[in-house]
C-alpha cells in the first residue's frame, strides 16, 4: 500500500466518505468519532468535546446540532509532515446531530 | 449523549486551524491538570501547616475542661477534620499523579480503533479535574473544621467556675468563692459552705480544680 505524502487539503467528497463508515460514541461532554481518513484510508479517532480543563466556559446548553471541524490525525508516517503535526493533512467538516441526551 | 453524524459544510483553512487548536487543547489538558493539582497540593499543605503552627499558640488544651456538650462537639469536629483531611489528601494526590492502579482496557471491537492517547488523556483529565475540585473542597473543609475545633477548645465555656484554694495554719480549703465580707471569705466546698478568716490565710491560690494533686 502506497503511503501518501502529507498535504493540507480538503475536498467536497471527504465529509460524506468519512461519515459513511463512522462510529460515533457519545461521552458525557461530547463524542468520540472513530473512522477512516477519506484521503489516506488510515483509521483514527477524533474527540469532540464541549468541556476542556481551564478553558473559557461557554454559556448555555450544548446545541442540538454542531459542525465539528475534523482533521486526519492518523499515526501513519506521511512523508513531508511537519514535526508538530499529525495525520496526512486532510480536513473536512462533520455535522453532529444530538439524538438523545 | 448519543449523536448522529452527517457531512458538514465544505472545509476551509479556518476549520483546519480550529481543529488543530482543539487537538492542541486536548493534548495539553492532562499536563495542565496535573500541574495545577501539584500547585494546589503544595499550597493547601502549607495552609494546613500554618494552621498547625497557629495551634501552637497556647490557649486551653484540655478538652475535658469544657462544659458539656462542647467536649464531644470538639471531638466530632476533630474527627470531621481528620476525615476531610484524609479525603482531601487522597483526592489531591489522585489528581496530581493519577489512580494508583491499573485500568481495564475495553475489549477490542472488530473493525474499530481503541481510544487513542488524546481521547484517553481527555477522559483522564476530566476525572483528575473532578478529583482536584473535590480535593480542594475537602482540604479547605478540613482547615475550617480544625479552626472551629481549636476555637471552641480555647473559648468554649469551662465545665467548672473558678476555684480558690486557701491555706491556713489549720489546713487548706478549696472551693468556689461565693462572697467576701468583714475580712471573711465564703467558699462553696465539696463538704458544703465554709467561711475562712482571711487574716489567718498564709496562701491564696486560684486553681483550675479542687481535685487532689495526681487525680483527674
Amino acid at each position: 500500500m502506497t503511503v501518501l505524502p502529507y498535504l493540507e487539503v480538503t475536498a467536497a467528497s471527504y465529509a460524506a466518505s468519512y461519515t459513511a463508515g463512522l462510529l460515533v460514541t457519545g461521552t458525557p461532554d461530547g463524542a468520540v468519532l472513530s473512522g477512516t481518513c477519506p484521503r489516506c484510508a488510515c483509521p483514527f479517532d477524533f474527540t469532540y468535546t464541549r468541556r476542556v480543563y481551564r478553558h473559557r466556559p461557554v454559556a448555555g446548553r450544548s446545541p442540538h446540532t454542531v459542525t465539528v471541524p475534523v482533521l486526519c490525525v492518523c499515526e501513519t508516517a506521511h512523508e513531508g509532515r511537519p514535526a508538530d503535526e499529525e495525520g496526512c493533512g486532510a480536513y473536512w467538516n462533520v455535522l453532529l446531530e444530538r439524538t438523545a441526551r | 449523549m448519543t449523536w448522529r453524524a452527517g457531512p458538514g459544510p465544505a472545509g476551509t483553512p479556518a476549520d483546519l486551524a480550529a481543529a488543530r487548536r482543539g487537538r492542541r487543547l486536548l493534548r495539553e489538558e492532562l499536563p495542565r491538570v496535573r500541574e495545577a493539582a501539584l500547585a494546589w497540593r503544595n499550597g493547601l499543605g502549607a495552609l494546613l501547616l500554618g494552621l498547625i503552627g497557629f495551634g501552637l499558640l497556647k490557649g486551653r488544651t484540655d478538652v475535658g475542661a469544657l462544659a458539656p456538650p462542647y467536649g464531644p462537639l470538639v471531638g466530632a469536629l476533630l474527627l470531621g477534620a481528620l476525615l476531610c483531611g484524609a479525603a482531601g489528601g487522597i483526592l489531591l494526590l489522585r489528581a496530581a499523579h493519577g489512580r494508583p492502579a491499573a485500568s481495564t482496557v475495553p475489549d477490542p471491537v472488530p473493525g474499530t480503533l481503541p481510544a487513542g492517547p488524546v481521547t484517553a488523556g481527555h477522559a483522564e483529565a476530566l476525572r483528575a479535574a473532578r478529583a482536584l475540585t473535590r480535593g480542594v473542597v475537602a482540604t479547605v473543609g478540613c482547615a475550617v473544621l480544625l479552626t472551629a475545633a481549636v476555637a471552641l477548645t480555647w473559648y468554649g465555656p469551662a465545665k467548672e467556675g473558678p476555684r480558690i484554694a486557701v491555706t491556713t495554719p489549720a489546713g487548706t480549703l478549696c472551693g468556689e468563692p461565693l462572697s467576701t465580707a468583714g475580712g471573711r471569705l465564703r467558699l462553696k466546698t465539696e463538704t458544703g459552705e465554709r467561711t475562712v478568716e482571711l487574716s489567718t490565710a498564709v496562701a491564696l491560690r486560684a486553681v483550675a480544680s479542687c481535685a487532689p494533686q495526681g487525680q483527674p
